[in-house]
Protein backbone atom coordinates (compact mmCIF):
# COMPACT_ATOMS: atom_id res chain seq x y z
CA UNK A 1 0.00 0.00 0.00
CA UNK A 2 2.71 2.65 1.06
CA UNK A 3 5.11 0.86 -1.78
CA UNK A 4 5.20 3.95 -3.99
CA UNK A 5 6.07 6.77 -1.27
CA UNK A 6 8.93 5.79 0.38
CA UNK A 7 9.59 8.96 1.71
CA UNK A 8 6.13 9.47 3.53
CA UNK A 9 7.16 5.91 4.65
CA UNK A 10 10.15 7.35 6.68
CA UNK A 11 9.00 11.05 7.40
CA UNK A 12 5.47 10.74 8.29
CA UNK A 13 6.00 8.69 11.70
CA UNK A 14 8.87 11.29 12.61
CA UNK A 15 5.91 14.18 13.20
CA UNK A 16 2.57 13.63 11.21
CA UNK A 17 1.78 10.43 11.76
CA UNK A 18 3.91 10.38 14.80
CA UNK A 19 3.23 6.99 16.69
CA UNK A 20 2.87 8.46 19.99
CA UNK A 21 1.38 11.96 19.58
CA UNK A 22 -0.77 10.93 16.74
CA UNK A 23 -1.53 7.55 17.02
CA UNK A 24 -1.09 7.77 21.05
CA UNK A 25 0.78 4.18 21.16
CA UNK A 26 3.48 3.51 23.62
CA UNK A 27 2.40 6.06 26.33
CA UNK A 28 3.10 3.90 29.30
CA UNK A 29 6.92 3.77 28.88
CA UNK A 30 7.09 7.49 27.46
CA UNK A 31 6.13 8.41 30.86
CA UNK A 32 8.19 5.60 32.92
CA UNK A 33 11.83 6.70 31.43
CA UNK A 34 11.43 10.11 30.73
CA UNK A 35 12.43 11.87 34.23
CA UNK A 36 16.38 11.74 33.41
CA UNK A 37 17.57 12.26 29.72
CA UNK A 38 20.25 9.19 29.29
CA UNK A 39 17.33 6.50 29.75
CA UNK A 40 15.42 8.38 27.12
CA UNK A 41 17.82 8.34 24.76
CA UNK A 42 18.54 5.06 25.83
CA UNK A 43 14.98 4.05 25.41
CA UNK A 44 14.48 5.56 22.33
CA UNK A 45 17.39 3.95 20.29
CA UNK A 46 16.86 0.72 21.64
CA UNK A 47 13.20 0.72 20.45
CA UNK A 48 14.50 2.39 17.41
CA UNK A 49 16.72 -0.93 16.85
CA UNK A 50 14.34 -3.63 17.78
CA UNK A 51 11.44 -2.07 15.82
CA UNK A 52 13.62 -2.06 12.36
CA UNK A 53 15.16 -5.39 13.27
CA UNK A 54 12.29 -6.67 13.81
CA UNK A 55 10.50 -5.23 10.80
CA UNK A 56 12.70 -6.56 8.71
CA UNK A 57 12.92 -10.11 9.88
CA UNK A 58 9.02 -10.01 9.73
CA UNK A 59 9.21 -8.54 5.65
CA UNK A 60 11.52 -11.05 4.81
CA UNK A 61 9.45 -14.12 6.36
CA UNK A 62 6.17 -12.66 5.34
CA UNK A 63 5.86 -15.02 2.40
CA UNK A 64 6.45 -17.95 4.76
CA UNK A 65 5.02 -17.29 8.34
CA UNK A 66 1.72 -19.79 8.84
CA UNK A 67 -1.47 -17.66 9.00
CA UNK A 68 -2.40 -19.21 11.91
CA UNK A 69 1.05 -18.72 14.40
CA UNK A 70 1.89 -15.55 12.62
CA UNK A 71 1.16 -13.11 15.92
CA UNK A 72 2.81 -15.89 18.08
CA UNK A 73 6.04 -15.47 15.41
CA UNK A 74 6.01 -12.55 15.59
CA UNK A 75 6.35 -11.83 19.30
CA UNK A 76 8.97 -14.48 19.31
CA UNK A 77 10.99 -12.80 17.05
CA UNK A 78 10.81 -9.35 19.04
CA UNK A 79 11.15 -11.01 22.28
CA UNK A 80 13.96 -12.57 21.01
CA UNK A 81 15.62 -8.80 19.85
CA UNK A 82 14.33 -7.52 23.09
CA UNK A 83 16.23 -9.95 25.25
CA UNK A 84 19.76 -9.54 23.84
CA UNK A 85 19.22 -6.01 23.66
CA UNK A 86 18.26 -6.13 27.41
CA UNK A 87 21.73 -8.22 27.61
CA UNK A 88 24.21 -6.14 26.19
CA UNK A 89 22.55 -2.86 27.74
CA UNK A 90 23.06 -5.10 31.19
CA UNK A 91 27.16 -5.67 29.66
CA UNK A 92 27.74 -2.35 28.47
CA UNK A 93 25.73 0.47 30.03
CA UNK A 94 25.07 -1.08 33.21
CA UNK A 95 23.56 2.39 34.65
CA UNK A 96 21.03 2.77 32.37
CA UNK A 97 19.94 -0.69 32.30
CA UNK A 98 19.16 -0.28 35.89
CA UNK A 99 17.28 3.15 35.52
CA UNK A 100 15.12 1.66 32.75
CA UNK A 101 14.63 -1.64 34.62
CA UNK A 102 11.69 -3.38 33.45
CA UNK A 103 11.24 -0.96 30.44
CA UNK A 104 13.46 -2.86 28.26
CA UNK A 105 11.31 -5.79 29.08
CA UNK A 106 7.98 -4.20 27.79
CA UNK A 107 9.57 -3.16 24.59
CA UNK A 108 8.22 -6.53 23.84
CA UNK A 109 4.49 -5.24 25.00
CA UNK A 110 5.05 -1.96 23.48
CA UNK A 111 1.63 -1.06 20.88
CA UNK A 112 4.22 0.72 18.56
CA UNK A 113 6.03 -2.56 17.66
CA UNK A 114 3.08 -4.87 17.59
CA UNK A 115 1.38 -2.11 15.69
CA UNK A 116 3.66 -1.67 13.25
CA UNK A 117 4.36 -5.53 12.12
CA UNK A 118 0.80 -6.05 11.83
CA UNK A 119 0.17 -3.17 9.72
CA UNK A 120 3.07 -3.00 7.80
CA UNK A 121 6.10 -5.22 7.54
CA UNK A 122 3.31 -8.53 7.02
CA UNK A 123 2.78 -6.77 3.86
CA UNK A 124 6.00 -4.87 2.50
CA UNK A 125 9.28 -5.55 1.29
CA UNK A 126 11.89 -5.33 3.76
CA UNK A 127 13.57 -2.07 2.60
CA UNK A 128 10.62 0.04 3.17
CA UNK A 129 9.84 -1.92 6.59
CA UNK A 130 12.93 -0.92 7.41
CA UNK A 131 12.42 2.51 6.65
CA UNK A 132 9.03 2.26 8.42
CA UNK A 133 10.53 0.91 11.74
CA UNK A 134 13.54 3.46 11.63
CA UNK A 135 10.73 6.53 11.11
CA UNK A 136 8.49 4.87 13.93
CA UNK A 137 11.25 4.45 16.24
CA UNK A 138 12.83 7.71 15.72
CA UNK A 139 9.43 9.44 16.23
CA UNK A 140 8.81 7.65 19.37
CA UNK A 141 12.76 8.48 20.23
CA UNK A 142 12.22 12.46 19.62
CA UNK A 143 8.64 12.43 21.49
CA UNK A 144 10.89 10.49 24.51
CA UNK A 145 14.01 13.10 24.57
CA UNK A 146 12.07 16.23 23.88
CA UNK A 147 9.72 15.24 27.16
CA UNK A 148 13.05 13.80 29.21
CA UNK A 149 14.83 17.24 28.31
CA UNK A 150 11.71 19.70 30.14
CA UNK A 151 11.71 16.95 32.85
CA UNK A 152 15.42 17.08 34.04
CA UNK A 153 15.91 20.25 33.30
CA UNK A 154 13.13 21.34 35.02
CA UNK A 155 12.49 18.74 37.62
CA UNK A 156 16.59 17.82 38.39
CA UNK A 157 17.78 21.53 36.98
CA UNK A 158 20.73 19.03 34.89
CA UNK A 159 21.02 18.09 31.54
CA UNK A 160 22.31 14.62 30.81
CA UNK A 161 23.34 15.01 34.28
CA UNK A 162 24.93 18.30 33.96
CA UNK A 163 23.89 21.12 36.32
CA UNK A 164 22.69 23.55 34.44
CA UNK A 165 20.61 25.39 36.74
CA UNK A 166 23.03 25.76 39.40
CA UNK A 167 25.32 26.61 37.59
CA UNK A 168 23.92 29.46 34.80
CA UNK A 169 20.94 30.68 36.67
CA UNK A 170 21.85 30.34 40.08
CA UNK A 171 25.52 31.47 39.74
CA UNK A 172 24.85 34.62 37.82
CA UNK A 173 23.18 35.83 40.60
CA UNK A 174 19.66 34.92 40.12
CA UNK A 175 19.51 32.61 43.34
CA UNK A 176 17.67 30.25 45.10
CA UNK A 177 15.87 28.28 42.04
CA UNK A 178 14.68 25.42 43.46
CA UNK A 179 14.15 22.18 41.56
CA UNK A 180 10.48 21.68 40.81
CA UNK A 181 9.93 17.51 41.99
CA UNK A 182 6.58 17.60 40.32
CA UNK A 183 8.54 17.61 37.23
CA UNK A 184 10.18 13.91 38.06
CA UNK A 185 6.32 12.33 38.37
CA UNK A 186 4.39 10.62 35.88
CA UNK A 187 1.70 13.18 35.97
CA UNK A 188 4.03 16.07 34.83
CA UNK A 189 5.51 13.59 31.70
CA UNK A 190 1.82 13.45 30.49
CA UNK A 191 1.13 16.96 30.66
CA UNK A 192 3.94 17.96 28.83
CA UNK A 193 2.91 15.00 26.23
CA UNK A 194 -0.71 16.53 26.28
CA UNK A 195 1.14 20.17 25.50
CA UNK A 196 3.31 18.52 22.52
CA UNK A 197 -0.35 17.32 21.17
CA UNK A 198 -1.56 20.56 21.67
CA UNK A 199 0.98 22.20 19.89
CA UNK A 200 0.96 19.38 17.09
CA UNK A 201 -2.81 19.50 16.48
CA UNK A 202 -2.81 23.25 16.18
CA UNK A 203 -0.13 23.54 13.43
CA UNK A 204 -1.88 20.43 11.41
CA UNK A 205 -5.23 21.42 11.02
CA UNK A 206 -5.76 17.69 9.41
CA UNK A 207 -4.81 16.11 12.60
CA UNK A 208 -7.95 17.80 14.39
CA UNK A 209 -10.89 15.84 14.86
CA UNK A 210 -13.66 17.06 12.36
CA UNK B 1 9.26 -24.60 1.23
CA UNK B 2 6.48 -22.92 1.28
CA UNK B 3 5.57 -23.10 -2.75
CA UNK B 4 5.52 -27.02 -2.10
CA UNK B 5 3.32 -27.02 1.11
CA UNK B 6 0.62 -25.30 2.13
CA UNK B 7 1.17 -22.39 4.12
CA UNK B 8 -1.86 -23.36 6.62
CA UNK B 9 -1.48 -27.26 7.13
CA UNK B 10 -0.84 -28.26 10.60
CA UNK B 11 1.97 -30.29 9.69
CA UNK B 12 3.41 -26.91 8.22
CA UNK B 13 2.82 -24.96 11.01
CA UNK B 14 4.28 -27.06 13.68
CA UNK B 15 7.40 -27.07 11.86
CA UNK B 16 7.64 -23.65 10.95
CA UNK B 17 6.83 -23.29 14.68
CA UNK B 18 10.16 -25.78 16.12
CA UNK B 19 12.72 -24.19 13.80
CA UNK B 20 11.54 -20.67 14.89
CA UNK B 21 12.06 -21.76 18.38
CA UNK B 22 15.78 -23.70 18.03
CA UNK B 23 16.54 -20.50 16.44
CA UNK B 24 15.68 -18.29 18.55
CA UNK B 25 16.56 -20.44 21.29
CA UNK B 26 20.11 -21.21 19.91
CA UNK B 27 20.56 -17.22 19.62
CA UNK B 28 19.66 -15.96 23.02
CA UNK B 29 21.94 -19.03 24.44
CA UNK B 30 24.76 -17.04 22.94
CA UNK B 31 24.10 -13.86 23.56
CA UNK B 32 23.76 -15.14 27.27
CA UNK B 33 26.45 -16.89 27.19
CA UNK B 34 28.44 -14.51 25.86
CA UNK B 35 28.16 -11.32 27.55
CA UNK B 36 27.84 -13.34 30.58
CA UNK B 37 31.38 -12.57 31.97
CA UNK B 38 30.97 -8.70 31.24
CA UNK B 39 27.66 -8.26 33.36
CA UNK B 40 28.98 -10.10 36.08
CA UNK B 41 31.89 -7.63 36.41
CA UNK B 42 28.73 -4.99 36.35
CA UNK B 43 27.24 -6.37 38.71
CA UNK B 44 30.20 -7.19 41.46
CA UNK B 45 31.43 -3.65 40.88
CA UNK B 46 28.04 -2.43 42.12
CA UNK B 47 27.96 -4.47 44.99
CA UNK B 48 31.51 -3.46 46.18
CA UNK B 49 30.77 0.29 45.55
CA UNK B 50 27.59 -0.66 47.81
CA UNK B 51 29.68 -2.16 50.38
CA UNK B 52 32.08 0.53 50.33
CA UNK B 53 29.91 3.26 50.05
CA UNK B 54 29.29 2.43 53.81
CA UNK B 55 32.25 3.41 55.05
CA UNK B 56 32.83 6.48 52.26
CA UNK B 57 32.70 8.94 55.10
CA UNK B 58 35.93 7.50 56.50
CA UNK B 59 37.23 6.92 53.47
CA UNK B 60 36.89 11.13 52.86
CA UNK B 61 35.31 10.42 49.55
CA UNK B 62 31.90 9.24 47.59
CA UNK B 63 32.20 5.94 46.26
CA UNK B 64 30.84 5.49 42.34
CA UNK B 65 30.38 2.78 40.14
CA UNK B 66 33.83 4.13 38.52
CA UNK B 67 36.38 3.89 41.59
CA UNK B 68 34.53 1.38 43.58
CA UNK B 69 36.90 -1.49 42.02
CA UNK B 70 39.87 0.38 42.50
CA UNK B 71 39.10 1.53 46.16
CA UNK B 72 38.44 -1.80 46.38
CA UNK B 73 41.84 -3.04 45.34
CA UNK B 74 43.31 -0.31 47.86
CA UNK B 75 42.09 -1.08 51.10
CA UNK B 76 42.57 -4.95 50.34
CA UNK B 77 38.78 -5.80 51.09
CA UNK B 78 39.40 -9.18 49.30
CA UNK B 79 42.24 -10.92 51.48
CA UNK B 80 40.07 -9.49 54.55
CA UNK B 81 36.47 -10.71 54.11
CA UNK B 82 35.22 -13.83 56.15
CA UNK B 83 31.76 -15.89 56.68
CA UNK B 84 30.38 -16.13 60.51
CA UNK B 85 27.89 -18.25 62.14
CA UNK B 86 24.86 -16.54 63.98
CA UNK B 87 26.86 -17.70 67.21
CA UNK B 88 29.78 -15.37 65.88
CA UNK B 89 32.58 -18.00 64.84
CA UNK B 90 34.08 -17.75 61.75
CA UNK B 91 33.27 -20.43 58.95
CA UNK B 92 33.64 -21.36 55.47
CA UNK B 93 32.25 -19.63 52.32
CA UNK B 94 33.04 -16.90 50.35
CA UNK B 95 31.74 -13.51 51.85
CA UNK B 96 31.38 -11.79 49.20
CA UNK B 97 29.73 -14.78 46.58
CA UNK B 98 26.95 -14.90 49.11
CA UNK B 99 23.26 -13.62 48.46
CA UNK B 100 21.89 -11.84 51.22
CA UNK B 101 18.66 -12.83 50.25
CA UNK B 102 19.68 -16.35 50.30
CA UNK B 103 20.67 -15.67 54.43
CA UNK B 104 16.66 -14.58 55.26
CA UNK B 105 13.40 -17.36 55.51
CA UNK B 106 10.42 -15.53 56.20
CA UNK B 107 12.19 -12.07 56.96
CA UNK B 108 14.38 -14.02 59.70
CA UNK B 109 17.84 -15.29 59.07
CA UNK B 110 17.53 -18.70 59.16
CA UNK B 111 19.66 -20.65 61.80
CA UNK B 112 22.83 -22.02 59.85
CA UNK B 113 23.27 -19.33 58.01
CA UNK B 114 27.33 -18.16 56.91
CA UNK B 115 26.95 -14.57 57.13
CA UNK B 116 29.42 -12.57 55.17
CA UNK B 117 31.50 -9.90 56.58
CA UNK B 118 33.76 -7.61 55.17
CA UNK B 119 36.13 -5.73 56.75
CA UNK B 120 38.12 -2.60 55.86
CA UNK B 121 41.01 -0.80 57.72
CA UNK B 122 40.87 2.63 57.24
CA UNK B 123 43.84 5.11 58.69
CA UNK B 124 44.76 2.26 61.32
CA UNK B 125 40.49 1.77 62.60
CA UNK B 126 38.73 -1.65 61.89
CA UNK B 127 35.42 -1.36 60.12
CA UNK B 128 33.11 -4.32 60.55
CA UNK B 129 30.64 -3.74 57.34
CA UNK B 130 27.79 -6.32 57.67
CA UNK B 131 24.96 -7.10 55.17
CA UNK B 132 21.77 -6.36 55.40
CA UNK B 133 18.50 -7.80 53.91
CA UNK B 134 14.73 -7.25 53.78
CA UNK B 135 11.24 -6.36 52.63
CA UNK B 136 10.46 -2.96 51.57
CA UNK B 137 7.28 -1.54 50.80
CA UNK B 138 7.08 -2.87 46.86
CA UNK B 139 9.74 -5.25 46.89
CA UNK B 140 13.51 -6.12 48.28
CA UNK B 141 15.28 -3.64 50.30
CA UNK B 142 18.99 -4.39 50.96
CA UNK B 143 22.22 -2.24 52.18
CA UNK B 144 25.57 -2.44 54.29
CA UNK B 145 25.91 -0.90 57.82
CA UNK B 146 29.71 -0.53 58.86
CA UNK B 147 30.77 -0.72 62.77
CA UNK B 148 33.46 0.93 64.21
CA UNK B 149 35.82 -0.42 66.96
CA UNK B 150 33.48 0.67 69.73
CA UNK B 151 30.70 -0.85 68.54
CA UNK B 152 28.35 2.39 66.30
CA UNK B 153 27.58 2.72 63.11
CA UNK B 154 30.51 4.61 60.60
CA UNK B 155 28.36 4.43 57.76
CA UNK B 156 25.33 2.90 55.88
CA UNK B 157 23.99 2.44 52.40
CA UNK B 158 20.86 1.40 51.57
CA UNK B 159 19.42 0.04 47.86
CA UNK B 160 15.94 -1.02 46.80
CA UNK B 161 14.09 -2.68 44.00
CA UNK B 162 11.36 -0.94 43.72
CA UNK B 163 10.72 2.03 46.30
CA UNK B 164 8.62 4.96 45.30
CA UNK B 165 11.16 6.77 43.40
CA UNK B 166 11.19 10.87 45.12
CA UNK B 167 10.14 9.06 48.22
CA UNK B 168 10.72 5.61 49.66
CA UNK B 169 13.66 5.83 47.50
CA UNK B 170 15.45 8.41 49.42
CA UNK B 171 16.77 5.75 51.55
CA UNK B 172 19.32 5.06 48.51
CA UNK B 173 19.06 8.47 46.80
CA UNK B 174 19.03 11.19 50.08
CA UNK B 175 22.75 11.15 51.33
CA UNK B 176 21.26 12.67 54.39
CA UNK B 177 19.21 10.03 55.58
CA UNK B 178 22.13 7.59 55.20
CA UNK B 179 24.43 10.37 57.31
CA UNK B 180 21.97 10.61 60.27
CA UNK B 181 22.80 6.76 61.14
CA UNK B 182 26.61 7.69 61.33
CA UNK B 183 27.95 7.60 65.46
CA UNK B 184 24.45 5.70 66.43
CA UNK B 185 24.90 3.22 69.03
CA UNK B 186 23.58 -0.79 68.06
CA UNK B 187 24.13 -1.59 71.63
CA UNK B 188 23.04 0.19 74.86
CA UNK B 189 24.57 -1.36 78.31
CA UNK B 190 25.90 -4.18 76.39
CA UNK B 191 22.32 -4.89 75.17
CA UNK B 192 21.68 -4.98 71.23
CA UNK B 193 19.26 -2.15 70.72
CA UNK B 194 19.50 -1.88 66.80
CA UNK B 195 18.93 1.78 64.94
CA UNK B 196 15.30 2.14 65.03
CA UNK B 197 13.56 4.81 62.06
CA UNK B 198 10.83 6.60 63.63
CA UNK B 199 8.77 9.52 62.48
CA UNK B 200 10.47 12.37 64.29
CA UNK B 201 9.99 12.78 68.27
CA UNK B 202 8.72 9.02 68.48
CA UNK B 203 10.78 6.36 70.59
CA UNK B 204 13.03 4.15 69.02
CA UNK B 205 11.05 0.61 69.32
CA UNK B 206 14.05 -0.98 70.68
CA UNK B 207 15.02 1.11 73.19
CA UNK B 208 18.81 2.73 72.20
CA UNK B 209 19.47 5.05 69.08
CA UNK B 210 16.99 6.03 66.09
CA UNK B 211 17.03 8.18 63.15
CA UNK B 212 13.80 10.11 61.66
CA UNK B 213 11.66 8.31 59.12
CA UNK B 214 12.04 9.92 56.02
CA UNK B 215 8.71 12.53 55.05
CA UNK B 216 6.34 10.87 53.27
CA UNK B 217 8.44 7.29 52.95
CA UNK B 218 7.05 6.43 56.66
CA UNK B 219 6.36 2.70 55.45
CA UNK B 220 9.76 2.36 53.75
CA UNK B 221 11.08 4.15 56.59
CA UNK B 222 9.79 1.50 59.46
CA UNK B 223 11.24 -1.53 56.79
CA UNK B 224 14.62 0.00 57.10
CA UNK B 225 14.56 -0.19 60.87
CA UNK B 226 12.78 -3.81 60.49
CA UNK B 227 15.10 -4.83 58.48
CA UNK B 228 18.32 -3.26 60.15
CA UNK B 229 16.95 -5.05 63.31
CA UNK B 230 16.47 -8.41 62.10
CA UNK B 231 19.59 -8.35 59.61
CA UNK B 232 21.73 -7.24 62.90
CA UNK B 233 20.26 -9.59 65.22
CA UNK B 234 22.60 -12.64 63.41
CA UNK B 235 25.61 -10.66 63.64
CA UNK B 236 25.20 -9.73 67.63
CA UNK B 237 27.17 -12.31 68.87
CA UNK B 238 29.98 -11.88 66.08
CA UNK B 239 29.87 -7.71 66.32
CA UNK B 240 29.99 -8.25 70.67
CA UNK B 241 32.94 -10.30 70.72
CA UNK B 242 34.99 -7.97 68.31
CA UNK B 243 33.48 -4.90 70.40
CA UNK B 244 35.52 -6.61 73.36
CA UNK B 245 38.44 -7.55 71.54
CA UNK B 246 39.21 -4.30 70.62
CA UNK B 247 37.84 -2.08 72.64
CA UNK B 248 37.32 -3.22 75.96
CA UNK B 249 40.83 -4.82 76.44
CA UNK B 250 42.43 -1.55 75.86
CA UNK B 251 40.53 0.05 78.72
CA UNK B 252 41.46 -2.50 80.80
CA UNK B 253 45.27 -2.85 80.21
CA UNK B 254 44.05 1.03 81.14
CA UNK B 255 43.87 0.45 84.74
CA UNK B 256 39.71 0.40 85.07
CA UNK B 257 39.52 -3.28 84.68
CA UNK B 258 42.55 -3.72 87.11
CA UNK B 259 40.04 -3.99 89.99
CA UNK B 260 37.29 -5.97 88.57
CA UNK B 261 35.93 -8.67 89.82
CA UNK B 262 35.44 -11.92 88.01
CA UNK B 263 31.97 -11.29 87.25
CA UNK B 264 32.79 -8.23 85.31
CA UNK B 265 35.56 -9.77 83.25
CA UNK B 266 33.38 -12.43 82.32
CA UNK B 267 30.64 -9.72 81.31
CA UNK B 268 33.54 -8.25 79.47
CA UNK B 269 34.29 -11.38 77.90
CA UNK B 270 30.75 -11.86 76.79
CA UNK B 271 30.89 -8.46 74.63
CA UNK B 272 28.72 -6.32 77.56
CA UNK B 273 31.40 -3.30 77.42
CA UNK B 274 28.84 -0.73 78.24
CA UNK B 275 27.43 -3.06 80.95
CA UNK B 276 30.62 -4.11 82.24
CA UNK B 277 31.35 -0.01 82.49
CA UNK B 278 28.27 0.51 84.66
CA UNK B 279 29.29 -2.33 86.85
CA UNK B 280 32.41 -1.05 87.54
CA UNK B 281 31.02 2.49 88.54
CA UNK B 282 28.32 0.83 91.14
CA UNK B 283 31.90 -0.36 92.62
CA UNK B 284 32.93 3.01 92.72
CA UNK B 285 36.48 2.30 90.83
CA UNK B 286 38.22 5.49 90.55
CA UNK B 287 39.40 4.61 87.41
CA UNK B 288 35.69 4.14 85.99
CA UNK B 289 34.67 7.35 86.90
CA UNK B 290 36.21 9.37 84.55
CA UNK B 291 34.40 7.30 81.91
CA UNK B 292 31.75 8.99 79.99
CA UNK B 293 29.10 6.12 79.94
CA UNK B 294 29.10 4.88 83.45
CA UNK B 295 25.68 5.17 84.69
CA UNK B 296 25.43 4.79 88.56
CA UNK B 297 21.90 3.21 89.27
CA UNK B 298 19.33 6.09 90.24
CA UNK B 299 22.29 8.47 89.06
CA UNK B 300 22.24 9.80 85.14
CA UNK B 301 26.09 10.53 85.30
CA UNK B 302 28.94 9.49 86.68
CA UNK B 303 29.45 9.24 89.88
CA UNK B 304 31.46 12.02 91.57
CA UNK B 305 35.25 11.88 91.84
CA UNK B 306 34.71 12.58 95.77
CA UNK B 307 32.47 10.07 96.67
CA UNK B 308 34.73 7.15 94.09
CA UNK B 309 37.54 8.17 96.95
CA UNK B 310 35.53 7.78 99.41
CA UNK B 311 34.46 4.54 97.84
CA UNK B 312 37.95 3.55 97.36
CA UNK B 313 38.77 4.46 101.15
CA UNK B 314 35.74 2.31 102.06
CA UNK B 315 37.47 -0.77 100.02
Amino acid sequence: MANEKKPGVFTGPLWTNNPVVVQVLGICSALAVTTQMKPALVMGISLTCVLAFANVIISVLRNTIPNRIRIIVQLVVVAALVIIVNQILKAYVYDVSKALSVYVGLIITNCILMGRLEAFALGNKPFPALLDGLGNGLGYAMILFITATIRELFGSGTLFGYDVIARFVNEAGYDGYQNCGFFTMPAAALIILGCIIWYQRAKNPDLQDK
Amino acid sequence: MHKTMNRNSNVYTVIYATVLTVLVAILLSAAALGLKDKQKANTDNEKKQQILQSVATKIGKDVTFENAAELWQELKMDEAMFCVNTNGEKVDGKAFDIASKTLFSGGKIIKDASLPVYVANIDGVTYRIVSMYGAGLWGPIWGYLSVDPEGKVAGVSFDHESETAGLGAKIKDDPNFAKAFIGKSIFTDGKFTSVSVTKAGKPANHGGDKVDAITGATKTSDFVGDMIYESLLGYVPFLQSGTVNSDCCKKQEGGCCEKQDAGCCEKQEAGCCEKQESDCCKKQDAGCCEKKGCKEEGKSECAEKAECDACKKAE
